[in-house]
């Protein structure tokens, strides 16, 4: 087993698990329903994931850091186990996929245009199998150093932008209808629902009781970093121009210039984004594999490591050739999906190994 | 047993080198751009004739630019950059044509600057744009020029001191924003955003020449004074991707100062209120605009609060500036000098009916539910017409320079 992950390793990890396709994917679709509302959205979810990171924290509490499927295999049985199992490796399987499948159709749209869709997806699913051959803790405390970098990058976006805000495109505030903030926040809420991957971190947490805390200090960086930039691309932009683009963060980035000496700067913010996006990538690798070792009860990963990535190339080759399904997935159909597997199906288990103890305590208390 | 495991290391490190070397070198093969073969595009002119984009783009000439340092050797032979033009019922036909001529491949990333015929506004606004959202080697944040005449005679123009005219003219642009404030240069990601934005409208500066004549001949430089030069001239504005009309300078002034867009600008003026004719200049160092709208019965009416700080950099008539009275009564001028730009520009902009003062943002986010309903009706249009601004102007002349007093006050002392 891999040695243990620091507290602060893991907040950053759930962190790059979120944030690199959260920015690409989450502006347009936000702004879509909430136009110069969109930051509450941000909000709104935050308030909704610190609710899912307390129920993550406390199923990991409970199960002391055990690994998910075996706990769930005590206490209910063993086929629920490779049930469940079965349906989160889909849903890893699916989520991996439809990542690099993003980081795919971005480099295709703006940087590679020419390099066939295959050479791409097997660089990256190498480098990611790499990292994760390395090991959670490497790959989290690498994680750790390259989120630095926001230091340096951050600044330079900010200030490069400073003379194009105005706050005034981000009024007036609450123009929008209750029912537009709930469609125009599921969204986030899908994606800081991925703080469940916390499920299967747990057996290498240094302090799994923590784990709740992990997920919401992650949620809060998180939310304070999506906030200030959605905020920015509102200021600079207006709702209406975001609207037109696939990539708003990226235009905002290409935007940015300090006199006349430093500008181009996409290349850079993009080279940083490719780097952070195969962490994302590494990070969901693991997992993915965690949850196959879990439901098919294997100790080595090597030998079944190739065969995920054959299976997520192949997912991501044909399953979301078409990009108008990857834009309708990530609008309409990822919030059931990732609900069912990241919040609810935890959530009954949790309740039912609950009232399988208190049953079994009062069984104990009553004489027979 | 150390053997085999030091065998399986080295098959191992063998294979991760192996694969990274493949990671760097592979998605190289295919997109790969060799500097020499590119045609590194500074500008681009676009006009309309005969139902076609007909498109000039201006590339950098490497050999000349090698020299560009002196006037001296090669540069003056060769041009610092060259012209092609194509035409094509779209834009990028006209760009995939230019491959029938030229050795090189169109390189738009490093463009500086975009002229649009006002014609070719007209006809094809939209296409433009959305092109430059589109395609990912376009660059957003170049400069755009309206012109009168056809854009590719300023594109083929040379300029004697800067010999990169796509960078010359951005240069000219942003320090006529920096230090004149006319108007503020308009980038494309700008004029997108303006022309979606709850007001449909935008300004784009004009781009002339002097005189007729186009100077694209090097040795048509080798003179002091260039008989026809490259001039900013007046604000194009543009409603709903059409051009409605243009603003002169004193017009686009005011608008610069109703939009909160002064850096820095210099006021000529009359001391005496007797004489007509201008003698003395207040260069502005300071300029902030607060504009707040207000539901008047029936019509809006704007607020416009100005205020502004400077020194006094000339005078010609009997001015004692040591004295409070004296200074107020300067401060006095200059705010009715402010006053009237900011209302010929007002009411050359509600002439056009286009709203280029970005009004709507404002009454939007202040009166949102109102704001519904001119959207439901339609009615901006009518709305914006009945608009009455009540600016006022305070002025601080906080320095006069080394002299407190003018020098005819002297001479006549």
């Amino acid at each position: 087993m891999d040695s243990k992950i620091s507290s602060w390793n893991a907040v950053l990890l759930i962190f790059n698990a979120i944030v690199p396709t959260a920015f690409i994917v989450l502006p347009t679709i936000i702004v879509t329903y909430l136009d110069q509302d969109s930051p509450w959205a941000v909000l709104f979810a935050y308030a909704t994931g610190i609710g899912m990171a307390v129920i993550i924290g406390l199923i990991i509490k409970h199960n002391e850091g055990a690994p998910f499927l075996e706990w769930v295999s005590k206490v209910s049985s063993p086929v629920v186990s490779t049930l469940l199992g079965l349906v989160l490796l889909q849903y890893y399987l699916d989520a991996s996929s439809s990542i690099l499948r993003e980081f795919v159709n971005f480099l295709k749209d703006n940087v590679l245009f020419q390099t066939p869709i295959l050479v791409i997806i097997v660089i990256s699913l190498l480098i990611a199998a790499y990292m994760v051959h390395q090991g959670i803790t490497t790959l989290s405390q690498v994680n750790s150093m390259i989120f630095m970098l926001y230091f340096i990058v951050l600044p330079i976006y900010w200030f490069g932008l400073k003379n194009y805000l105005d706050i005034h495109r981000l009024l007036p505030v609450f123009d929008h209808s209750y029912r537009e903030l709930l469609l125009g926040s599921m969204t986030p809420v899908t994606w800081y629902s991925e703080v469940a991957i916390l499920l299967f971190l747990a057996p290498y947490l240094k302090n799994p009781k923590h784990a709740g805390r992990i997920g919401h200090r992650a949620l809060l960086i998180i939310t304070v970093l999506m906030t200030m930039n959605l905020s920015e691309m509102i200021m600079i932009f207006g709702s209406n121009y975001i609207k037109a683009t696939s990539y708003p963060g990226f235009i905002s980035l290409s935007v940015v210039h300090i006199g006349n000496f430093l500008e181009n700067l996409d290349i850079l913010f993009i080279s940083y984004w490719m780097l952070s996006i195969y962490f994302k990538l590494g990070i969901f690798l693991f997992v993915t594999l965690e949850c196959f070792k879990q439901t098919f009860r294997v100790k080595e990963k090597e030998p079944y490591l190739i065969g995920i990535l054959m299976v997520i190339c192949a997912e991501c080759l044909y399953t979301w050739k078409d990009p108008s399904k990857l834009t309708a997935l990530n609008a309409e159909g990822r919030f059931p999906i990732m609900m069912l597997v990241n919040l609810i199906l935890p959530t009954l288990i949790y309740l039912y190994s609950l009232m399988a103890g208190k049953i079994k305590s009062r069984r104990k208390e009553t004489p027979s | 047993m150390i053997k085999p495991t030091w065998a399986r290391g080295r098959k191992v490190l063998y294979l991760g080198l192996s694969l990274c070397l493949a990671a760097v070198t592979l998605s190289g093969c295919w997109d790969d751009r060799e500097l020499d073969e590119l045609g590194i595009v500074s500008g681009t002119a676009y006009d309309w004739e005969d139902d076609q984009w007909r498109v000039t783009y201006q590339i950098i000439n490497p050999s000349s630019t090698s020299s560009m340092g002196g006037s001296s050797g090669g540069s003056s032979i060769s041009p610092p950059f060259l012209t092609f033009t194509e035409r094509g019922s779209t834009v990028t036909e006209a760009v995939a044509r230019s491959n029938l001529t030229s050795t090189r491949q169109l390189f738009f990333s490093h463009s500086r600057i975009s002229i649009i015929n006002v014609k070719a506004v007209d006809q094809g606004l939209p296409a433009l744009l959305d092109l430059f959202l589109r395609k990912p080697d376009e660059s957003e944040t170049l400069f755009v020029f309206l012109s009168e005449r056809e854009a590719s005679d300023v594109l083929e123009q040379l300029m004697q001191v800067t010999k990169n005219q796509g960078m010359g003219i951005q240069l000219m642009i942003q320090q006529e924003s920096r230090l004149t404030s006319y108007y503020p240069g308009t980038r494309m990601f700008e004029l997108t955003m303006a022309l979606s934005s709850d007001s449909h409208c935008a300004t784009i500066p004009e781009i002339k020449l002097t005189k007729p004549a186009v100077m694209d001949k090097v040795e048509d430089t080798q003179v002091t004074d260039l008989p026809s030069r490259i001039s900013l001239g007046r604000l194009g504005v543009l409603k709903e991707d059409r051009f409605v009309g243009w603003l002169n300078t004193k017009q686009a002034f005011g608008l610069t100062f109703l939009r909160n867009q002064i850096n820095a600008a210099s006021i000529p003026f009359s001391a005496d209120p007797k004489k007509e004719q201008n003698d003395s200049t207040f260069s502005l160092l300071k300029s902030k605009t607060v504009v707040k709208p207000v539901w008047d019965n029936d019509h809006f009416v704007m607020q416009v609060g100005i205020r502004g700080e400077g020194m006094l950099i000339e005078t010609g008539g009997k001015a004692d500036l040591s004295k409070a009275s004296e200074l107020a009564r300067l401060e006095k001028i200059i705010e009715e000098e402010v006053l009237e730009y900011v209302n010929a520009g007002w009411r050359a902009v509600q002439g056009l009916n286009a709203d280029v003062t970005e009004f709507a943002t404002l009454i939007h986010s202040k009166y949102p539910k109102r704001w519904k309903q001119i959207e439901e009706d339609n009615s901006w249009d009518q709305v914006f017409k009945e608009i009455e601004i009540r600016p006022s102007v305070s002025i601080d002349i906080n320095r006069f320079g080394l002299s407190s007093k003018s020098y005819k006050s002297v001479e006549q002392n």
